[in-house]
C-alpha cells in the first residue's frame, strides 16, 4: 500500500496492528512499559534506544518474537498524528510516494510464557538517520512497540511512550514546501534565460508556460489555481520584456539552500531546453548557461554531459573550435593536445551510434577537434 | 580437402575494402597467395553496376567502375562505409538492396573468380576495420553468408596484416600497425616474439581513408576553378564522379611527384591547375591532425611512450602519401616499415588467420601441410569494444537514482575473457528485470548502443536490493555470452551474441536470400 496522506496513513496503522484494535494495546501495554533514550554513538550516528520493562505474557510457551516499532509524530496533538516516513525505503521507491517507517528486529526466544523484564532493557536500537519526519524543530514522538510472535505475527505485547526530539533536518512536509517554492523560482530563472539574449521568443516562453503548468503547484487542480498562475507568469513576462532584471544570483542561492539536491539538475536541464527552443543558441546564452551550473553547484561533468545531450554543437550561432571545445588561452599547448586526446576518445567512441543525431554530432565534434588540433597544438 | 564433386575445398582470407577487395588462398605448405580476378588483377575494385540493358547481370570489380558514367543512379562505390546501417537502401528497378546485399554482390564476385582455377572456397575468414562495432562485424558475416560462404569468423584488419607480416619476417618488440585505407582508419599496437602475437589495442575512424584525402583535390580543384570562372566546376553527379577519379589521380602522382599539373573543364571553359604536394598537405592538414590524435589516444591506452614502439608497420594504399610517412617518422624517430604489399597484407593475413582458426576448431580438416606451415602461430586478440548494462544506482549527491551504463567488460581486454558484477533489484516487490546489453565507452546511456534488450521474471514479494550476478565473457572466436543470475533465486537469462547466428537475427532471412544470390550472375 502507498501512503499518500493522512487517511492512507490511521488506515494503513489499523492494518498492520492486525488485532484490529488501538485498544488491544492499551490493554497489553498495562504489562509492559516502555521508554526512549537517545544517544549517539561511536560514528557519531544519533540513535534511538528503545527500551522496555515489565512483564511479556506469551499464550504458548518460549515463542520466538520479534519486536515491531512505529513512529507516529504527534507534534499538533495525537488527534492529528503525522506519519513518520522510511528514508531508506523512500530512497528505493523512488516513485515520489512516503513509505511509512516501521522496524522490524529479532527478539529472540522468551525464557518462559512470563518473561519479566525487572531492568529498562534496549530491545531496539533506531537510527535518526533512516526517519524522516514531517517537520524540523523541535517534534514529539509516540514510540508505538509490539512484541510478536514470530510464528504467527500474533501481538503477544505492546507498549506506548512519547519522545521529545530536536529534528535538525527539514522534514518531509517542509521539503514539499521547499519543493513548490524551487518550482516558482525555477520559472522565475527559465524566464531569466529566455531573457538572457535581450529577446524572449514565443517558443521559449511557451515551453516555460507549458513547464510551470504542468509542475507548479501541482496538487491544486482547481480554476483559481490556474488563473492565478497565468496571471503570474503575464506578469513576470511583461516585466522581463519591459527590460526588468532578475537577481540571478539571489534566485539560484534561495534554489541551492531549499531545493533538494537532484532538483538543481532538473532546473538547470530546463534551461537547457529553452535555450535550445528556437533551434539556435548563441554564445552569451552558453556563457549564461554556465554560470548557472555554477551557482546551482553542478559539476562541470554533468554540465559537459547535459551540453553534449541537449546543446550539440550545430546549435551553435558561432562556430568557434575554441568555444565549442572548452579551450581557453590559459591552457598550455601540452594542456591543449590533452584535452583535446580526451574529448577525441569521447566522441570517437560514439561516432558509430545507432541514433543518426548522435552520429553527427560526433562527427561534427570530431572534426571541430581536429581543426583545434591543427591550429593550436604544433 | 576434397569435396564430393571432387573440388579442393580451400581455405581463404577476404580483405573486403572500401575501394579495392581481394581474395588470398592458403597453399598446400600454409603461405597465403592471392587469387587473381578474372581479369588477371590481385586486387578487385569495391564497385557494382547494375546493367540497364542487361538486368539480369551484376557487374562487379573494373568493369562496373568503368561503366559508371553511364549511369551513376546504377553505380555503387564504398558500400562499406554504409555497412550495418539499416537506412541506407539502393533502389534499383524497383528492388532496394542493402549494403550488406551489395557487398554480398562483392564477396560473390571474388568467390566466383576463384572457382575459376578449381578452388572451391568454402570455408572463409572476412576482415573487418578495428573499430567495426557488433552490428557492423555481423553484416559483414552476413554479406559472407548470402554470397554462398561459410564464414568462420572475421578478423581486424590491422591484426591480420601484423599476422602475414609477423609470419614473413623476424620481429620483436612493440608493433604498431598504421592501417589506412580507401575508407577507413586504424591503428593496433601489439607486442610481438616471433610467431606470437599479443594485441594491446586498436583504435579506429570509420570515416578517414583515401577518398576522404580525394575529397580534399576535389574542394581544390573546384575552388581554383570558381576563383577564376566565378562558376562552380561540378554540374552533375557524371562530373563529380569524373573530378573524383582525377582527384585520386592526383593523389597519387603526388605520392611520387612534387607538382600534379591538369587540366579540368568546366561549363566556362578549361584550365589548367597545378597542385603542389604542399598545397596538398597544407589541405589535408585537419586530417592529418585527427590521424595523429588517434596514434596519441592508441599509444595512451597502451600506456606506452612513441621511444617505446619498436616498428611501425604501414598498411592500405593510402599509405603510400609521402606525408604519412615524415609524420610517423617525426613522431617515432625512424622510419615506418612497408616491407610488406601494404595492399594485399590484410588479405594473405586473413588466409593465415582462417586456417589457425580451422586448425584450433576442426584439426581433421586441415591439410597437413598447411597445419604444418601454421605450426607455432599465435595470435591473442582484445576485446575491441566496452560491453556493459544498464542500471539505476542511487546517487548520494543528488538523492536519486540515475539511469547510466555500467561498463563490464572493458574495451582492450585480451581474449578469452569473463568479468562478473553484482547488482541489486530497485524496488520492493520487484518482479521484472529489464536487462540491456550495451556496447559503447560512455556512462550517459543515450551515448551508447543497446543491443540487446529482454527481461527476467523474478519471484513476487521480496524487498528491495537482491543481488543480480552479470557474468560477461567473450571468446577467442569472437563470440560473446551474457548470463544474468537472481542469486536467491537460481533463476537465470542466458544471451549469446554468436558471429555466426546472433539470436534471432534473421537467419532464415539470410538463408532465403543466399538461395536468390546463388542464381544471380555477376560479371
Amino acid at each position: 500500500m502507498q501512503i499518500r496522506c493522512l487517511k492512507d496513513v490511521k488506515l494503513w496503522f489499523l492494518r498492520k496492528l492486525n488485532a484490529g484494535s488501538l485498544n488491544n494495546i492499551s490493554a497489553l501495554s498495562q504489562l509492559l512499559t516502555s521508554c526512549v533514550e537517545l544517544t549517539v554513538n561511536d560514528k557519531g550516528k544519533e540513535l534511538f534506544l528503545v527500551k522496555l520493562r515489565g512483564s511479556i505474557r506469551a499464550s504458548y510457551s518460549l515463542p520466538r518474537t520479534v519486536v515491531q516499532i512505529f513512529l507516529t509524530d504527534i507534534t499538533e496533538g495525537i488527534e492529528q498524528p503525522r506519519f513518520v516516513a522510511d528514508s531508506a525505503r523512500q530512497r528505493q521507491g523512488g516513485n515520489g510516494s512516503l513509505p511509512v517507517f516501521c522496524y522490524t528486529g529479532e527478539l529472540g526466544r522468551l525464557p518462559s510464557a512470563v518473561t519479566v523484564l525487572s531492568d529498562w532493557t534496549t530491545v531496539a536500537s533506531i537510527n535518526s538517520e533512516s526517519i524522516v519526519l514531517p517537520r524540523s524543530g523541535s517534534r514529539l514522538l509516540q514510540f508505538t512497540i509490539s512484541v510478536l510472535s514470530a510464528e504467527n505475527s500474533q501481538r503477544i505485547a505492546a507498549a506506548c511512550c512519547n519522545f521529545n526530539y530536536e529534528n535538525r533536518q527539514d522534514g518531509y512536509l517542509d521539503e514539499n514546501e521547499n519543493i513548490e517554492r524551487a518550482k516558482v523560482l525555477t520559472v522565475t530563472l527559465a524566464f531569466a534565460v529566455s531573457a538572457a539574449d535581450k529577446n524572449m521568443p514565443d517558443c521559449e516562453v511557451e515551453l516555460i508556460r507549458n513547464w510551470a503548468r504542468s509542475n507548479v503547484n501541482a496538487f491544486d487542480k482547481s480554476d483559481r489555481a490556474k488563473r492565478q498562475l497565468e496571471k503570474a507568469l503575464n506578469r513576470t513576462v511583461r516585466l522581463l520584456q519591459d527590460g526588468s532584471q532578475i537577481d540571478i544570483a539571489k534566485v539560484c542561492d534561495e534554489i541551492v539552500r531549499i531545493a533538494p539536491p537532484g532538483m538543481c539538475s532538473d532546473i538547470l536541464e530546463l534551461c537547457f531546453y529553452v535555450a535550445k527552443a528556437k533551434g539556435a543558441v548563441c554564445r552569451h546564452e552558453l556563457e549564461f548557461l554556465k554560470d548557472l551550473s555554477l551557482r546551482l553547484d553542478i559539476d562541470s561533468e554533468q554540465f559537459q554531459i547535459m551540453t553534449e545531450k541537449i546543446l550539440p554543437p550545430r546549435l551553435y550561432q558561432e562556430k568557434d573550435s575554441k568555444f565549442i571545445l572548452g579551450l581557453n588561452s590559459d591552457m598550455t599547448t601540452e594542456q591543449t593536445r590533452k584535452h583535446l586526446n580526451e574529448l577525441y576518445r569521447r566522441w570517437s567512441a560514439r561516432v558509430t551510434n545507432f541514433n543518426p543525431e548522435i552520429r553527427t554530432q560526433a562527427e561534427d565534434m570530431l572534426n571541430f577537434i581536429a581543426q583545434a588540433r591543427n591550429e593550436y597544438v604544433h | 580437402m576434397i569435396d564430393k564433386d571432387n573440388n579442393m575445398q580451400t581455405i581463404a582470407g577476404i580483405d573486403l575494402g572500401t575501394t579495392f577487395s581481394s581474395l588470398a588462398i592458403l597453399n598446400a605448405v600454409g603461405k597465403p597467395e592471392i587469387v587473381p580476378n578474372a581479369d588477371g588483377d590481385r586486387l578487385t575494385p569495391s564497385a557494382i553496376y547494375f546493367d540497364e540493358e542487361n538486368p539480369d547481370v551484376v557487374r562487379v570489380g573494373l568493369e562496373a567502375l568503368n561503366c559508371r558514367y553511364l549511369n551513376l543512379d546504377r553505380s555503387v562505390r564504398w558500400v562499406k562505409r554504409h555497412m550495418g546501417d539499416d537506412s541506407y537502401k539502393l533502389n534499383i528497378d524497383g528492388r532496394e538492396w542493402t549494403a550488406v546485399e551489395l557487398s554480398a554482390l562483392i564477396l560473390k564476385k571474388l568467390k566466383e573468380d576463384c572457382s575459376v582455377g578449381g578452388n572451391k572456397i568454402n570455408d572463409v575468414i572476412i576482415s573487418v576495420p578495428a573499430h567495426f562495432d557488433e552490428v557492423r562485424r555481423k553484416a559483414t558475416m552476413d554479406a559472407g553468408t548470402l554470397a554462398g560462404l561459410n564464414v568462420i569468423g572475421i578478423i581486424n584488419e590491422p591484426v591480420a596484416a601484423a599476422l602475414y607480416y609477423a609470419t614473413t619476417s623476424t620481429v620483436f618488440g612493440k608493433v604498431l600497425v598504421y592501417d589506412i585505407g580507401g575508407g577507413t582508419f586504424d591503428v593496433t599496437i601489439m607486442d610481438v616474439k616471433g610467431r606470437e602475437m599479443n594485441i594491446i589495442c586498436s583504435q579506429g575512424d570509420h570515416q578517414l581513408g583515401g577518398i576522404d584525402f580525394d575529397r580534399k583535390i576535389l574542394e581544390m580543384l573546384e575552388n581554383e576553378y570558381k576563383a577564376k570562372f566565378g562558376l562552380q566546376l561540378i554540374n552533375s553527379n557524371e562530373e563529380r564522379a569524373r573530378y573524383e577519379d582525377e582527384a585520386e589521380d592526383i593523389k597519387k602522382t603526388l605520392s611520387r611527384r612534387d607538382a600534379s599539373r591538369n587540366i579540368i573543364y568546366g561549363q566556362a571553359g578549361s584550365m589548367k591547375v597545378e597542385i603542389t604536394r604542399q598545397m596538398f598537405e597544407e589541405a589535408v592538414a585537419p586530417l592529418m591532425a585527427r590521424i595523429d590524435i588517434m596514434l596519441e589516444v592508441a599509444l595512451e591506452e597502451a600506456k606506452l611512450e612513441p621511444s617505446k614502439i619498436d616498428k611501425v608497420l604501414l598498411v592500405g594504399g593510402s599509405s603510400r602519401m609521402p606525408v604519412v610517412r615524415q609524420r610517423l617518422e617525426k613522431m617515432f624517430g625512424f622510419p615506418p616499415d612497408a616491407a610488406v604489399n601494404v595492399d594485399e597484407c590484410v588479405t594473405m593475413g586473413a588466409a593465415v588467420h582462417a586456417g589457425l582458426t580451422k586448425l584450433r576448431e576442426n584439426p581433421e580438416t586441415v591439410l597437413p601441410g598447411i597445419a604444418s606451415g601454421l605450426k607455432s602461430i599465435s595470435l591473442t586478440d582484445v576485446c575491441n569494444h566496452s560491453y556493459g548494462t544498464v542500471c539505476a544506482p542511487f546517487n548520494e549527491k543528488t538523492g536519486r537514482r540515475v539511469i547510466e551504463n555500467r561498463i563490464i567488460l572493458r574495451k582492450n581486454t585480451p581474449l578469452p575473457c569473463q568479468v562478473t558484477k553484482t547488482f541489486y533489484t530497485v524496488s520492493e516487490g520487484q518482479t521484472d528485470l529489464e536487462i540491456t546489453i550495451t556496447q559503447g565507452e560512455d556512462s550517459t546511456v543515450e551515448f551508447v548502443n543497446k543491443i540487446a534488450t529482454h527481461r527476467l521474471k523474478l519471484p513476487p514479494g521480496r524487498p528491495a536490493e537482491c543481488p543480480i550476478k552479470v557474468t560477461y565473457s567473450y571468446d577467442v572466436n569472437q563470440r560473446m555470452h551474457c548470463y544474468f543470475e537472481d542469486v536467491q533465486s537460481g533463476r537465470s537469462l542466458e544471451v549469446e551474441f554468436s558471429m555466426d547466428k546472433q539470436g534471432n537475427m534473421k537467419l532464415d532471412e539470410i538463408k532465403r536470400k543466399a538461395e536468390q544470390f546463388e542464381s544471380l550472375k555477376i560479371e
